[in-house]
């Protein structure tokens, strides 16, 4: 059982009302360029007007390989923990500047940090200090409902309780924005289709910008 | 003897004079090496013209893939701005940890160690301080050459 589905099952429990299977709906998602091209490693999300109970913090995984942040795009719940196990074993110095999170990670060679808490909304780019190469995005949602869209620019979200959502769907070259529109899910019937249709672009090459890092350097 | 042997000798048995000769019997008392050198202004400019032929080099830039070479110049300049008496504060990542698993060769340290000699020396600084700054940067190769460590072990 997946989390969504034992998040529903306990909420359930404790209003004393049954769980059954037309209580969740399934919607699939398909994003797509202006040419209608799928668009891969596209986030999507869907946020329910209601809040949700809070979720047991999780933790996920960023992490450093050949100088590379793996996986590049991310996207976790708020409250999300994110460890960087720095497979290749050489110093990075992970630092954002994003409103979401801001900090600086030393990764050392040999030795492990404790993981990073995620507990604002929002986007969150970074870099690192050492390699100007390496750059990763980590959108903190406020929902359990969320994925990255396949080669096909597919994603399927599952056990959505139904209700009013506000969703979202974010490529990596819109930045800081996503694109919105409101979702209606009512339980029962054939699975949705959504398909959202964004301005796609290639990757930046290059880590965030470091506004007053450049002068930080120790020269007296 | 390899041409590289030739010179990794050559260069070893140079900064060992240098560092023999220990300071010059009419030093100027007051005078640091950094000043003696020309300050930040030289030393940076010989840094950065270091780093930029070091990194376009490829028998030598094999660690440098990547990196921020701006980063670098500005920690490479902090650096010996403290080890040359210049008066500043390195507040940089320990040498040792900088090059863990770089994998970086005695050639390639010596190679950068060349390119600086002949930059130094581009930049007018004196051969007696050029071989002060050289015996002072020597002592680092094992904090450089072939540092390895492994891979922390996790609890999972």
């Amino acid at each position: 059982m997946n989390r969504p589905a034992a998040a529903c099952l306990a909420a359930c429990i404790a209003t004393g009302t049954m769980l059954t299977a037309a209580a969740a709906a399934t919607v699939r998602f398909r994003v797509v360029d202006f040419a209608g091209k799928p668009i891969k490693d596209a986030i999507v999300y869907a946020v329910p007007d209601t809040p949700l109970p809070p979720a047991k913090p999780r933790t996920a995984i960023i992490d450093q390989v050949n100088r590379q942040f793996v996986p590049q795009i991310n996207v976790v719940q708020v409250g999300t923990y994110v460890d960087f196990p720095n497979s290749d074993n050489i110093l990075h110095s992970v630092y954002s500047f994003s409103p979401a999170k801001t900090f600086v990670l030393r990764l050392y060679a040999g030795k492990t940090e404790p993981p990073v808490r995620f507990n604002k909304p929002g986007i969150v780019v970074m870099g690192c200090q050492i390699h100007d190469t390496m750059i990763a995005w980590l959108l903190v949602v406020k929902t359990p409902y969320f994925g990255k869209t396949n080669a096909a620019g597919l994603l399927v979200l599952h056990h959505l309780r139904a209700g009013r959502y506000r969703m979202h769907a974010w490529d990596v070259s819109m930045r800081k924005v996503t694109a919105s529109r409101p979702l209606v899910v009512t339980a029962g019937g054939p699975p949705r289709q959504i398909t959202f249709t964004l301005k796609a672009g290639r990757m930046p090459r290059h880590g965030p910008t470091m506004p007053g890092m450049s002068a930080g350097m120790g020269m007296q | 003897m390899t041409s590289h042997q030739r010179l990794v000798s050559a260069l070893r048995t140079l900064l060992a004079a240098a560092a023999l000769a220990g300071p010059p019997a009419i030093a100027c008392a007051h005078q640091s090496l950094y000043a003696a050198m020309g300050g930040t202004k030289v030393v940076a400019r010989f840094v950065s013209q270091t780093i930029d032929k070091v990194a376009a080099d490829p028998r030598l830039n094999q660690s440098f893939r990547d990196v921020d070479l701006a980063r670098v110049k500005r920690e490479l300049t902090s650096y010996i701005c403290q080890l040359a008496g210049g008066g500043c504060k390195y507040t940089g990542i320990p040498i040792r940890a900088v090059h863990a698993n770089l994998g970086i060769t005695q050639a390639q340290f010596y190679g950068l160690v060349q390119i600086l000699r002949h930059q130094m020396r581009a930049n007018h600084v004196d051969l007696r301080d050029r071989n002060r700054l050289l015996a002072l940067l020597a002592p680092l190769e094992p904090q450089v050459v072939d540092v390895r460590v492994p891979p922390p072990k996790r609890k999972d």
